[in-house]
């Protein structure tokens, strides 16, 4: 067990970075990333075993960490669902901020704004540099639907800030 | 080719040329972006480092019991019904009229190959009484056409108990489901 432990940890310390950063990029808060970072190589411990070799170990590792920012998304936006009634002026406060705002907000908020397929194959694309074959493997999907997204995505956020 | 031919080529050949820079130039923008990311440093790495191998260490060693269990234990589970289920059914079943053992076997091995021996099936088997399970066993052996065409003809659903009506939709729900 020890030398399971031993064998694992350089794994860790060469991927730990690249989960953290994926992690951070979906979910925007340090400390969750942190938290996604440790149960996703937490994970990819307990189910080594299981490891197939039809991926690579970092696109398998990006995997797990990515269904787990995805759960911990999907808990959010149930959190967040708030009567529009009872909105506090933060709705007109972002409105005036997207008319002021520069060109590199209006991306970030363009960014934000894309349906979450569409936003995560942007990012797996673009942030991690992956092959569309690979975030095809991340996000189960295929390859011709991930560049279909990624497609849409690049048209939308163009169209958004012109 | 006339001239507007190839003016129009030129033209389709520049928006391509534009859109290619725009997209490019959008792709950098994006990247550009990240660089507001802030890097939280080697320490905050080392204790997160810290804390994995932590909670690895302290993971129970039935990761690799309760992997080994799994392996085992579903076949070892789905053999020990079936003895049961024979076991049970072995001494009168033969012997009853329309029943015979190549039946008996088949109507085993589709229970097997469907699934009805796993756990989370719905029907469970081993909750049964003796009766209900050779009755069951029964009904199934002498109405089933395992040659194909999944049912008898002849098979008269009325006549069948809630229990077996289950079981026989649950059969056909997997004939369909596996294209048969």
């Amino acid at each position: 067990m020890a030398g399971r432990q031993a064998a694992f940890e350089p794994l860790v310390e060469k991927y730990q970075r690249s989960v953290f950063f994926t992690a951070l990029r979906f979910l925007k808060n340090q400390e969750e990333a942190d938290d996604i970072t440790q149960k996703a190589f937490l994970r990819a411990y307990q189910a080594l075993g299981s490891f197939r070799f039809e991926s690579s170990f970092k696109t398998w590792l990006t995997t797990i960490a990515v269904n787990l920012c995805k759960n911990v998304v999907r808990g959010q936006r149930i959190m967040v669902e708030v009567p529009e009634t009872l909105s506090d002026g933060s709705v007109e406060r972002r409105k005036e901020e997207e008319e002021t705002g520069d060109r590199k907000s209006q991306l970030k908020k363009a960014l934000e704004n894309l349906p979450e397929r569409q936003k995560e194959v942007v990012m797996l694309r673009i942030y991690e540099e992956m092959p569309f074959k690979k975030i095809a493997e991340v996000l189960e999907s295929t390859e011709t639907a991930v560049k279909v997204n990624f497609h849409h995505a690049m048209k939308s956020l163009k169209e958004w800030i012109q | 080719m006339k001239p507007e031919f190839w003016n129009q080529q030129k033209q389709q050949i520049m928006e391509s040329i534009r859109d290619l820079n725009e997209y490019g130039a959008l792709i950098e923008e994006l990247k550009a972006l990240d660089s507001g990311l802030q890097d939280p440093g080697e320490l905050f790495f080392a204790r997160e480092r810290r804390a994995i191998m932590k909670q690895i260490a302290e993971e129970p060693q039935t990761t690799k019991i309760t992997r080994s269990w799994q392996y085992f234990a579903k076949p070892l589970l789905a053999m020990a019904a079936v003895l049961i289920l024979a076991l049970t059914l072995q001494f009168d079943f033969f012997n009853r009229p329309g029943g015979n053992q190549r039946e008996w076997l088949a109507t085993l091995q589709t229970l097997q190959e469907t699934g009805w021996f796993e756990e989370d099936r719905d029907l469970p088997l081993e909750e049964l009484s003796d009766q209900e399970l050779d009755k069951l066993a029964y009904n199934l052996a002498g109405k089933i056409d395992f040659s194909g065409s999944t049912v008898d003809e002849d098979l008269d659903l009325p006549d069948l108990q809630d229990d077996e009506l289950d079981v026989y939709i649950k059969f056909l729900e997997t004939k369909v489901g596996r294209g048969t």
